[in-house]
């Protein structure tokens, strides 16, 4: 067996950094969180109006308006708060232990059923 | 004058083709996920190959549906399936929720598949796997859904 694969096994088996790690899965819940809240708790976010290719703060009754952008961006926000959150160097050290990183784990995709799943009765069925 | 609309078909096509090419991506990816989810820890460097080319289409196919987004607004979801297909617009806010999802997910599963030791048995590669699946069933319901869409009317 040439060193080079040697190398590559024990790189492959080792433990990975709990630093990405739970930044990454902070990240994913901030997104979640922020996004199904913007439309939860009807947070008044900027609506873009393609006929007037301009953003709005409030839109007018019957006008052709999006909200979509606004959304992206805030959820984009909740993901850097969740990063940042996950890369506080106690958060780190407490996801340095399987256990925490399996709850964390777990959390992260409670987040996730929750976010695809409130979408998909809201848009379908409410 | 909306935003893009006048190079809409060509974006279009090009936000097909991309989306084209993810579908089989996050299959492949999805199937050894699910494989792995089972004990099967195989094919993971193959696996980083399919992440990394997922999160390489997929941002370029979100951006490019972003940009047609304004003319498919006004032009065919205010114009016709609003009040025409009440169901296919219903459909289309799951697929772009969804979407977006799926992008916070890319986001966060590409810089995990470089690091994850998929051998560990925890909640971090369970999750980890569970994004894989996600990952697929999003980008399937997202291009069946789009296709039905086009059939009924395109921009």
């Amino acid at each position: 067996m040439s060193e080079q694969h040697s190398a590559r096994q024990r790189d492959e088996r080792s433990p990975a950094d709990p630093g990405p790690i739970a930044a990454s899965m902070l990240g994913l819940t901030g997104f979640c969180l922020f996004y199904v809240g913007a439309k939860l708790l009807a947070i008044p976010l900027p609506h873009y109006l393609p006929l007037e290719a301009r953003f709005v703060l409030s839109v007018s009754e019957g006008k052709v308006s999006m909200g979509y952008y606004a959304m992206i961006g805030f959820g984009l926000i909740g993901m850097l708060v969740g990063i940042i959150v996950g890369s506080l160097p106690p958060i780190r050290r407490w996801a340095e232990q399987d256990r925490s990183r399996s709850m964390l784990g777990l959390l992260t995709l409670g987040t996730l059923v929750l976010a695809l799943g409130y979408y998909l009765v809201v848009e379908l069925w409410l | 004058m909306i935003v893009f609309e006048s190079l809409a078909k060509p974006l279009l096509l090009l936000h097909a083709l991309a989306s084209l090419a993810l579908t089989g991506a996050v299959t492949h990816n999805g199937l050894i996920a699910i494989r792995q989810l089972f004990g099967q820890a195989t094919k993971t460097r193959l696996q980083k190959l399919y992440v990394k080319l997922a999160f390489y289409l997929y941002v370029p196919s979100f951006v490019l549906g972003l940009l047609i987004y304004p003319a498919f607004r006004v032009r065919v979801r205010a114009a016709y399936l609003d009040a025409a297909i009440p169901l296919a617009k219903r459909l289309f806010e799951v697929k772009e929720h969804w979407l977006a999802i799926g992008l916070a997910i890319l986001l966060v599963y590409y810089p995990l598949s470089r690091v994850i030791d998929v051998r560990r048995r925890d909640g971090v590669t369970l999750m980890y796997n569970v994004f894989g699946i996600a990952l697929a069933l999003i980008v399937w319901l997202s291009t069946i859904v789009g296709l039905l869409l086009v059939m009924q009317r395109s921009i």
